[in-house]
This record gives C-alpha cells, sequence and structure tokens, in this order.
C-alpha cells in the first residue's frame, strides 16, 4: 500500500476531534422561568407578536403552547401571543365539537406556506412562502423571541376602548406614533381580537383529549382584514379607529385587541401592542 | 427563470435525440426521465367527513423532468421540479416550482468531483445517508462539495461538505462528513473466497444556537465503524456508530448522546437461506438542524429490521422506526424444496418463514423542576433517561410472525401464499406517541391481526396473462377486518388493466363498512406509460424502508405518465 494513502486515517481523526461540542452544564442560570427585566426607563421597547398555529386536535400543540406562556412569564408584556388555529389538526368531530377556526387565520396558514402545526411565526420574520421559513419550531422559539426583542423600536402604538354596543360591535381607538426612519413606505396597520379563558376539548400529547382543557390567546378574527389598512405616513402620529361585531360565542371581557404594523414588502411586523378590554 | 428553462428544454429535447441517436462521443449523450402524477379529488363525505382529502383545488398535480448529459468523464444535470399544489397525503412543504437539483461531476486520475447537489451513503446509513424517496417525499440531498479517491485499489475515500434540501429551500445546518473504506481482498491483491471490507464513518453538523435556557451544542458530531466479512456461504455486516449530544426538538431537547448497534448475518447454502438481523437505536435521530418534523433534514437512515408488508392489507400496519429508542431482532429462513420432492410437488417449492420483534428501550426517565415550587417537570434539559444493553423495555412495538409459501401450481400458473400473524403498536407506530408520555402502558393500542394472501399469476400465452390477489385482514381492534381482491389482465406489451376492491366488513362503526373499488388502466409505449386510475383509496401508511407518512381516504380520478429517452 502507497504510504501517502495513510494520511486518509489522520483525516477522519482530525474531523473527529474537531467537529463536535461537549456541554457539560445544559441549563443556562438553574433553567427556571425567571422573568427578564424588560424595563427601558422612558424609552420605547420594541413589542413581539408570536403567532402560534395550533390545532384542538393536535396532540404535541398543548406543550408548544406551554412554551409560548412560559416565554411570555419571561418577557411580560413585550411578548404577545396569539393562537391561531388552522390547518388540518383545526377541525371539529364528536369529540372536539369548536375548532376556533377563522377565514383569517387560515388565510395567514395557507399564505405563510405552513402544513405542519405546532409552528408559529415570530414578528413574521424570514416570510418566504415557497420555503416555510416563516414557521418557527417550538424548539427554537426561545432564541428566536429573544432576537426578536433585540429589534429598535421604530414605532410605538396605543389602543383604546371607544364603546361595546348592544349589537356586540366593539370599537377600538388608537394611534401609531412613528420614533425612528421605516424600512419602506409600504406600511400596514392590523387590528386582530384574542379571546382567554375558553374551555373546550384538546387532544392531549397521549391522544387522550381533555374536556376541559383552557385554550388562551384564541385568535378570533380581525378588525380590518386579514393583512390590514395601510398608513398614512404623512404624519409622524397617525389616528385610527376601527369597530368588529363580536360572535355571541365570544366573551366579550376575556378578550385581548392586538394592534401592529408591518413592512408590507417583506411582511415583518415592525412594533405590536395589546390591551384587555 | 422559469421560461428560459423551458426555452433550454425545447432546444436541448431536439439536441438529446440528435445527440443520443449519433451516439457521438464529441457532442455526448443527453438522457432524462419525466413524471407527472395529477389527481382530481371527489367529495366523499363518508370515508373523509372533515373533507381532509378534498382540496380547494379539486385537481393537483406534481411532476419532475430530470436532464443528464454525459460526456467523457464528465457529467451534469438538473431536476426541474412541479407542484401545483402536491398531492393529498405528500408534505405540503413542496409547493411550486423550481429546479432544486443540479450538479456537474467529473472523475480524473482517480478523484471523482461532484459540486452542486448529490445523494451519497456511508455504511448502512447509520451514521449518513442522503436520499431520495419521491413516493414519501423524501429529499434530503446535499447541496455542496463531493470528493470521492480511488487512489489505490482496495482504498475508497469520500469527502463531502453542504446544506440539506428543505422543500425549496435549504435546512439550517452545515453538513461535513468523510468515510474511508479498506476492501482487504483487493488491497492485498488475493482474490480468493472470502474479503474482509472495514470501513469507518464520520459526520458533524454545525448549527448556530442561541438558546437563551440551554447551552447547546453547535457541532453536533456522529462517527461510526463498520465491518463486512464475505465468504462464499456466510455474509456478515455490522455497523456500530456514537453521536455526541444533539438536543432537538424531537428527543425533547435532552442532552444524552446517542449509540446504535446494526448487524445483519445471511447464511445460504444449497436449498437453505437464513437471515439474523439484530438493532439497537438509543437517541439516534439525527437531523441537519434541531427543529424538523417528519422526514426533513434527516442526515442518517436506521434500517428497520422489520418484515415490511407490501400487500395492500397487511401494508395497512407498516412498520415505521422509532429514532428515540428502540431494539430487536429479525429471523428469517427459506427453503426451497426440490422438485419431485414430497413437498416441492412437479415444479419445487420456496417455503419463508420471518419472525421479527422490536421493543421499545427500557428507560428510566431523569426529569427536572421547570420552577423554583417544583410544580412543573420535564426531562428537556437533562440527560432525558438512562438505559442500558441490551435494553429490551416492557412496550412492544411491533412482533411480526409470516410464513410465505411460493410455487408453480402448472406449467403456465404460479402462485404466492402468505399467513400474516402480527402484534402493531398503533400508538407509537401510526399516531406518534412518543413512548416517555405513555403512561401507563395499558394505555397502549395494539392492533392484533391475522391475515391471509393468495397471489396467483396465470401466464395464458407470452402476450397475455391475468393476476388474482385475495386477501383477508382479521383484526378486533382499529378499524376491524378487512377483505381484497384484485384481477389484473396483461396484454404485453402495451396494456393492462385492473380491479379490486377492499371491503372493511369488520369495522366497528356499522357506517363505514364500505367498499373502496379501484380501476386501473395502463398503456405502454416503448419506454412511455400511462395510467389512469379511479377509485376509493382507503386512509393507509406508506412505507418505504421503515419511514412511512399516512395517506388520507381519499376519492378520484388519477393520471400517471411516466417517460425516459
Amino acid at each position: 500500500m502507497n504510504k501517502k494513502h495513510l494520511l486518509y486515517s489522520p483525516l477522519l481523526l482530525i474531523m473527529a476531534l474537531a467537529s463536535c461540542d461537549t456541554v457539560d452544564d445544559p441549563l443556562k442560570g438553574d433553567g427556571f422561568t425567571t422573568p427578564v427585566d424588560t424595563s427601558s426607563g422612558d424609552s420605547a421597547v420594541h413589542h413581539v407578536l408570536l403567532e402560534e398555529f395550533t390545532g384542538v386536535k393536535c396532540n404535541n400543540c398543548p406543550a408548544a403552547n406551554k412554551e409560548a406562556k412560559r416565554l411570555k412569564d419571561v418577557y411580560g408584556d413585550r411578548l404577545i401571543l396569539l393562537g391561531i388555529h388552522a390547518g388540518s389538526f383545526a377541525t371539529t368531530d364528536a369529540e372536539h365539537p369548536r375548532a376556533f377556526r377563522t377565514t383569517e387565520g387560515t388565510e395567514l396558514f395557507n399564505d405563510f406556506g405552513l402544513f405542519g402545526v405546532p409552528i408559529a411565526a415570530i414578528d413574521r420574520r424570514d416570510f418566504d412562502p415557497s420555503a416555510g421559513t416563516i414557521g418557527k419550531g417550538v424548539g427554537s422559539w426561545p432564541s428566536e423571541v429573544q432576537n426578536a426583542m433585540q429589534t429598535p423600536a421604530l414605532a410605538q402604538l396605543s389602543l383604546t376602548e371607544e364603546g361595546f354596543n348592544n349589537a356586540r360591535k366593539l370599537t377600538i381607538s388608537g394611534e401609531v406614533q412613528i420614533l425612528g426612519s421605516l424600512p419602506s413606505n409600504d406600511i400596514y396597520l392590523s387590528l386582530y381580537l384574542a379571546e382567554n379563558d375558553i374551555v373546550s376539548p384538546q387532544t392531549l400529547a397521549d391522544k387522550s383529549v381533555d374536556p376541559d382543557y383552557e385554550h388562551d390567546h384564541v385568535f378570533r378574527g380581525a378588525f380590518n382584514s386579514t393583512y390590514g389598512s395601510p398608513l398614512d405616513l404623512s404624519k409622524d402620529t397617525i389616528p385610527f379607529q376601527y369597530s368588529m361585531t363580536l360572535d355571541s360565542a365570544i366573551v366579550k371581557e376575556n378578550c385581548e385587541v392586538i394592534a401592529f404594523i408591518y413592512n408590507r414588502d417583506s411582511s415583518q411586523i415592525l412594533e405590536a401592542f395589546s390591551i384587555k378590554i | 427563470m422559469l421560461r428560459s428553462f423551458f426555452l433550454c428544454t425545447l432546444l436541448c429535447l431536439p439536441l438529446a435525440r440528435m445527440m443520443a441517436q449519433s451516439g457521438s462521443p464529441k457532442l455526448g449523450q443527453l438522457s432524462g426521465n419525466f413524471q407527472l402524477n395529477s389527481q382530481i379529488y371527489l367529495r366523499d363525505s363518508l370515508i373523509d367527513p372533515l373533507g381532509e382529502a378534498y382540496p380547494d383545488e379539486r385537481l393537483r398535480a406534481a411532476g419532475f423532468l430530470n436532464l443528464t448529459y454525459t460526456r467523457g468523464n464528465f457529467r451534469a444535470g438538473i431536476r426541474y421540479e412541479n407542484y401545483q399544489n402536491n398531492i393529498i397525503g405528500l408534505p405540503e412543504g413542496f409547493q411550486g416550482q423550481g429546479i432544486p437539483y443540479r450538479y456537474a461531476r467529473y472523475t480524473k486520475d482517480g478523484l471523482d468531483v461532484t459540486a452542486g447537489n448529490f445523494y451519497e451513503q456511508f455504511g448502512s446509513g447509520l451514521v449518513f445517508r442522503a436520499y431520495e424517496e419521491r413516493g414519501l417525499g423524501l429529499d434530503n440531498a446535499l447541496d455542496g462539495v463531493r470528493l470521492i479517491y480511488d487512489g489505490a485499489p482496495g482504498i475508497t475515500f469520500k469527502g463531502l461538505i453542504g446544506k440539506q434540501r428543505l422543500y425549496f429551500g435549504m435546512g439550517d445546518g452545515i453538513v461535513r462528513g468523510a468515510d474511508m473504506e479498506l476492501n482487504l481482498n483487493e488491497l492485498t491483491k488475493n482474490y480468493g473466497g472470502t474479503n474482509v471490507i472495514i470501513g469507518g464513518s464520520f459526520v458533524s453538523r454545525f448549527q448556530n444556537a442561541q438558546s437563551p435556557i440551554y447551552n447547546l451544542p453547535e457541532n453536533v458530531a456522529n462517527g461510526g465503524l463498520r465491518f463486512n466479512l464475505i465468504t462464499p456461504h456466510l455474509n456478515w455486516f455490522v455497523e456500530g456508530a456514537y453521536k455526541s449530544q444533539d438536543p432537538n426538538s424531537s428527543n425533547s431537547y435532552i442532552f444524552k448522546p446517542g449509540k446504535a448497534l446494526y448487524s445483519n448475518l445471511s447464511y445460504t447454502r444449497g436449498s437453505l437461506g437464513v437471515i439474523l438481523g439484530y438493532k439497537y437505536y438509543d437517541n439516534f435521530l439525527y437531523r441537519s438542524q434541531r427543529e424538523g418534523q417528519f422526514t426533513e433534514l434527516l442526515i442518517n437512515y436506521l434500517p428497520p429490521l422489520a418484515e415490511l408488508h407490501t400487500y395492500t392489507l397487511p401494508a395497512l400496519y407498516s412498520y415505521n422506526v422509532q429514532a428515540n429508542g428502540e431494539t430487536g431482532f429479525q429471523a428469517e429462513v427459506s427453503y426451497r424444496f426440490e422438485k419431485g420432492s414430497v413437498l416441492g410437488g412437479k415444479y419445487g417449492t420456496l417455503v419463508n418463514l420471518n419472525f421479527s420483534h422490536s421493543k421499545a428501550l427500557d428507560k428510566d426517565f431523569t426529569y427536572r423542576y421547570t420552577d423554583s415550587l417544583g410544580t412543573d417537570s420535564t426531562i428537556s434539559g437533562t440527560d432525558g433517561y438512562t438505559t442500558g444493553w441490551p435494553g429490551f423495555g416492557d412496550i412492544t412495538y411491533a412482533r411480526d410472525f409470516n410464513v410465505e409459501v411460493k410455487t408453480k401450481l402448472s406449467a403456465k400458473v404460479k402462485g404466492s401464499f402468505s399467513y400474516y400473524n402480527f402484534a402493531y403498536n398503533r400508538s407509537a407506530l401510526l399516531d406518534g406517541v412518543v413512548d416517555d408520555r405513555i403512561t401507563p402502558s395499558t394505555d397502549i393500542k395494539i392492533v392484533h391481526v391475522n391475515a391471509f394472501v393468495a397471489d396467483v399469476l396465470w401466464r395464458m400465452s407470452m402476450q397475455n396473462s391475468i393476476r388474482f390477489e385475495g386477501q383477508l385482514m382479521l383484526t378486533e381492534q382499529d378499524r376491524g377486518s378487512w377483505a381484497m381482491l384484485l384481477a389484473e389482465y396483461s396484454m404485453a406489451p402495451h396494456w393492462f388493466v385492473a380491479l379490486q376492491n377492499s371491503y372493511n366488513f369488520g369495522n366497528p362503526d356499522p357506517a363505514l363498512r364500505v367498499h373502496y373499488p379501484i380501476l386501473s388502466l395502463g398503456y405502454t409505449q416503448g419506454s412511455t406509460k400511462f395510467q389512469f386510475t379511479y377509485g376509493r383509496q382507503q386512509q393507509g401508511v406508506f412505507c418505504v424502508g421503515g419511514i412511512c407518512r399516512v395517506v388520507p381516504a381519499s376519492n378520484g380520478f388519477s393520471l400517471l405518465i411516466t417517460s425516459n429517452f
């Protein structure tokens, strides 16, 4: 055998030595859910929207939802959760009488190029419907949310409940205050409604069905269509007002309104805000 | 890009024909193949009450065109793929169109260089296997560079680096790998009856880690050694592999290293054939990024070592490898009774006996609290569990015994008759309930099956043949018992027509005791084949090599065209 061929063996050995990391301490800190200090004095901070696509028949979704809530415990008001029920796991049957599907949610699920749940869009980053890259698996949510938190606040949003009449018409007003240089002139504003504390059956990890599962942050519809309305950027402060008629199944007292502005060119959310009503 | 692709295709095809006809080495050769699968879906609220197999589009089509140009030691190719949208039951991530596969390759002085996309396998695949299985919607081709060096007889060295395909994009991780194989007979130029092949392979994945909770390893390695003894009657292959810490979404982010051992021993002498296999897979799923589902971005392949059911009814319960942990064995004995003997009859008889058993590993789980109050716990962020060897746990994934008898009934009629007896863990293998979530184990849904298959081919003449298939599958669990009949008439070399009907007569729900008839008509002209199918397809599972996807029940027409030149 030609001696030069013996060189191959050390090549494998070098690769072996160079190509794996050993972690002695898997956890950063104590691994507990510890809230981070989200205050930043008087300056505005960026709020992150985590749109969690889920379904009542998805047995892996309760664990994902738990992870989303854990992150909410970490980041507080700076993280806004929205549970969008869509896809083939969000359907009704005898065991699951309610599926919480919405026209807007299904449109987002399809337009984002998603096909499985649980999965989440975080500030709608990495939008590419052909590759489905906007969807982030649950294991990457902590790092994706942490990255999104580093984004500077380019705007500040405020929301006010104007009224809720006998016809169940809910009116919300607010302002968008532009703080920095926006990446595009094509900025849209969306207002969504989410409902908490809905008790309805959900399939669990072991495929059993919990009839008393509590669903939170459930997307119930949009005030101004799936993709919102264009913002008039001729002023630094832009007022708005939208109304929505609530379905009789929606408990208004358990609802929250989520507003966000996004770059129509990239789909990325620039700022978000929510209030309980 | 699309327009230029079609322009190129229009220009290339006549050129290809010219080159193929002339066979001129100066021009090189262009070859290719094409496939189109189109389906029109009909609403069938009986078998598909939720409309899962009734898409908004009503008609979907998926297809591809491969073009390969070869000239001397040079080869280049592209594959155009089109999913408008993908066929129901296949991954919906394949949407749209593009050229996700293109490569150039040449060989010079023992060095084989590929730039672009390629498929590759090291050993049995425990460490690395990039391959395509279109029926599963699996394509984990690498996009990068591969070198194969055959500089000396008996030594083959492979090295590669790249990223893996994820639908029309790429996974996040970078895959690096190397493999060396020594063929001792060739190395020593001693071409006797016994040969030994030994090999070693190593693959590493790099992916950025920014988790605020875990100290995730960015480089995850997988290395293996293999040994193959080949004698005139015996062939023994064994491969062991070790994977460094690889917390990922499929193993619940545990930090336990993975181990795998796969062995296959076959012995043949005269009419007797014996195969013995053993597997031990402990936390051995390996993807090129931490997040992935189903068949996405798999770097390695775990041989299933279980009976892979091919007939329609037993195939409703096909084995799906449990990469997070399983162990088991398989034994197969085949014997050919010579013609003229009592059991061999006039034409001889082949008998195959097969037994396999796959079990979960015996895991002792490790938990940690996720809050200071100790109210919630998880295995994530720990070593996950401890287990030993041989590690047979209490949970059976599948236990399968089957016997097959193949014989000729007359000069023109031959038949294959099979009996199956198996237990199938539906909770784990189809519903995806992982073993650490099965508490207590009595909640597992085990399907006990007895099945019989008769497959008879009557060759009436050189051109005409007819094949009958009768299947009966008896079970009291899941969807209950089934029966199926099939008749297929072939008029070589152009036509075939087949009619089959499956009847779920034992379904616990009387409303679902329905028939699933399917009519198929095929026409072959040279290397082009058209197949038209109409019928009702039962919900099932489609598996290749121990990797499965669930196919929903559907109703409709389909047209399949395949062609090559």
